[in-house]
């Protein structure tokens, strides 16, 4: 385990705090308009479903005004090689949990653990290894120790 | 009210079986509140069909769970401090000021700070159960929607505390969490809210997806960015025990915090997760300079104490009026019921061995707990040293399994993922991820009673400021916020007076 702090590194100002600023107050207009489409046919108490909603995107929207005025101080944003990494991280294990029904959980596993192994300096050969170790440590863990229903998948278990 | 049922129950869970289902449990508990999201709740759970299989009379069965409870309790904060990989929902506020503790090297002063103010926290409930518990069953009913509302709005007002120096940050957190709540069937109208014709979504967002989410997730991507730049560096174990002067400063905290959480837990509906919030804001609020969120223990010790002594406060409603303070203490009733028990007053009288036996065997819990787990911190802790390419992986792979095996559902883990990436890009941005999360366990809470209240008093909002106790919360809401400013004008007020 490491230390990770992003205290480290340099801060800028402005731009990109006012970009989030900006879609904070679009967002705050999404979330008004989906208010006014709740459906409802009655409600027994007098304020309904839609009022709370409505305060709060009323709230964001004074409060996204005042971060655009004041967009304060936020850390840079990561470079393109760093973005590839995260966003490949996030999707390969997206993808690999999309699948688990069809692949099962031991493959999703072990897609997860090699892929994020590798991503954090572990050698191609390695990143096997640890894949094949954890998946099949937690599985047996989940499985028997606690009883947990995993997927065995309806690639290599069909019907 | 007589004691003599606490004797009875001493009686009983001193007898050597039940002591060691009681060892059992702290142990089992332990290991399985370690892993994230397999909290108390799953925990009895999965033990209770196995309890009653094994035929164990009810007070044995109920001992093993309080075991199971308590020991889960501690096991959550393990991979809360550690990782920050809150391990339930009480152990997220743990996290803010244990998890950067460990980062300096002090995660075991950390455990054991942990293990010494849960056990404060967990005593002083245990004394509060035995001696008010009757008392208090009739002081939680009277506690309608208008004082949940006022109580909720005294939670918000100690969130003043989280205000830095950037408050519109901290708001907009605050808002995010509240918005969160809204999504999903609104029981009241019957209307389903921001759920976009998707099944999953129809029941709102589970807790655990959002704190696992805004916590592992966003981490997992904050420590990717470090590996980039080479910033990675590996954690020392450090010293296992806290300094003398660490506990000298976490002593009122711990006291306060422990009463606070225990007044808290008894509330049906609130728990762990409002107390351990309520102790953090509140202490912030009295003793922070800055230090809190970075590693203060005091940080650490306010959540620990109020969130034992919740849940030990938990058991007042369930044990008198058969109101279960806190999901756990529902399934625990359920143990009752297989038993064809009915809680209530009556309990303490008819079945003293029960309830005594289950008060009782929560001191000796307690104290087991703490005799066990703390030699096995700096076991814990090595968990640290373990490489980032073999520790990563299980993080992730626990955050995942830990929602998929709470909802079963492929779709609640991806939407646990889409939640990680907003977390890391407002962290990015310098939100904090506290108020998302106060906000959050606060907002459902003050909605449902807020539109109820309302609907009792059709739509005269006098109705929240007609009883003494809430009337008593509004009160110290007001205080909370203003007194600390007012107190801070003063001193600049003097301290420039004897300037000039």
């Amino acid at each position: 385990m490491s230390d990770s702090s992003h205290e480290d590194g340099h801060r800028q100002d402005g731009l990109s705090g006012r970009v989030s600023a900006a879609v904070l107050l679009v967002f705050a207009a999404v979330l008004a308009i989906a208010t006014g489409q709740i459906e409802y046919a009655f409600s027994s108490d007098p304020l309904g479903p839609q009022a709370f909603p409505y305060i709060l995107s009323a709230s964001l929207a004074v409060c996204g005004t005042w971060y655009f005025l004041r967009p304060g101080s936020a850390d840079p944003w990561p470079g393109s090689e760093l973005l590839r990494s995260a966003v490949g991280l996030i999707a390969v294990t997206a993808i690999a949990i999309g699948l688990m029904d069809y692949i099962g959980f031991l493959a999703t596993a072990f897609i997860v653990c090699g892929w994020a192994a590798y991503l954090f300096g572990a050698s191609a050969m390695s990143a096997i290894a640890i894949g094949a170790a954890q998946s099949a440590f937690w599985f047996l863990l989940f499985k028997y120790g606690l009883g947990t229903y995993l997927p065995a998948g309806s690639l290599l278990f069909p019907g | 009210m007589s004691l003599d049922y606490l004797w009875t129950g001493f009686a009983v869970a001193l007898t050597p079986s039940n002591l060691l289902l009681s060892l059992l449990g702290c142990f089992l508990g332990t290991l399985i509140g370690a892993l994230p999201a397999i909290g108390p709740i799953n925990g009895i759970a999965l033990i209770l069909p196995i309890a009653y299989t094994m035929k164990l009379p009810p007070e044995s069965c109920m001992i093993l769970l309080a075991a199971i409870y308590y020991g889960a309790e501690y096991g959550g904060r393990i991979t809360s401090i550690l990782i920050n990989v809150p391990g339930d929902a009480g152990a997220v506020m743990t996290a803010l000021d244990g998890y950067p503790l460990a980062k300096q090297g002090r995660g075991a002063e950390a455990l054991t700070m942990s293990a010494l103010t849960s056990f404060v926290g967990g005593m002083l409930a245990v004394v509060g159960l035995a001696f008010f518990a009757p008392h208090l069953g009739s002081f939680a009913v009277r506690f309608g929607p208008a004082e949940y509302v006022a109580l909720m709005m005294f939670a918000f007002a100690t969130l003043a505390s989280m205000v830095g120096a950037e408050p519109v940050k901290t708001l907009i957190g605050c808002l995010i969490g509240l918005l969160l709540t809204t999504i999903g069937l609104d029981p009241t109208s019957g209307a389903y809210r921001f759920t976009f014709d998707q099944p999953e979504l129809h029941d709102g967002i589970e807790f655990i997806i959002i704190v696992i989410g805004l916590f592992s997730i966003s981490e997992i991507l904050l420590m990717l960015e470090h590996q980039f730049k080479g910033t990675l560096k590996p954690i020392p174990i450090g010293k296992g025990f806290p300094s003398w002067s660490d506990i000298k400063a976490c002593w009122w905290p711990t006291i306060r915090s422990s009463v606070s959480g225990f007044i808290i837990g008894v509330l049906p509906g609130t728990g762990a997760s409002v107390a351990s919030a309520v102790a953090y804001t509140t202490e912030k609020r009295l003793l922070d300079k800055g230090t809190f969120g970075k590693g203060d223990m005091r940080g650490l010790a306010a959540p620990e104490a109020a969130n034992n002594a919740a849940a030990g406060g938990a058991f007042v409603p369930m044990l008198t009026l058969g109101v279960p303070g806190s999901g756990t203490t529902a399934v625990m009733l359920g143990a009752l019921m297989l038993y064809n028990i009915t809680p209530g007053p009556q309990l303490f009288t008819e079945r003293p061995e029960l309830a005594g036996g289950l008060i009782a065997s929560m001191y000796i819990g307690n104290i087991m707990l703490l005799i066990l787990n703390i030699p096995m911190v700096r076991i814990f802790v090595k968990m640290l040293q373990v490489p980032n390419t073999w520790l990563i992986p299980a993080i992730l792979l626990l955050s995942i399994l830990g929602v998929y095996t709470a909802y079963s559902s492929v779709m609640s883990v991806l939407l646990m993922l889409a939640i990680g990436v907003g977390g890391w890009a407002l962290r990015k941005q310098g939100f904090d991820m506290a108020p998302i999360i106060l906000g959050f366990v606060l907002g459902k809470v003050l909605e449902t009673n807020l539109r109820n209240a309302l609907a009792l008093s059709g739509g005269d909002i006098s109705i929240l400021f007609q009883s003494t106790i809430s009337n008593s919360l509004w009160v110290m809401a007001v205080l909370i916020v203003l007194l600390p400013w007012w107190l801070a004008r003063r001193t600049k007020a003097r301290a420039s007076a004897e300037g000039a």
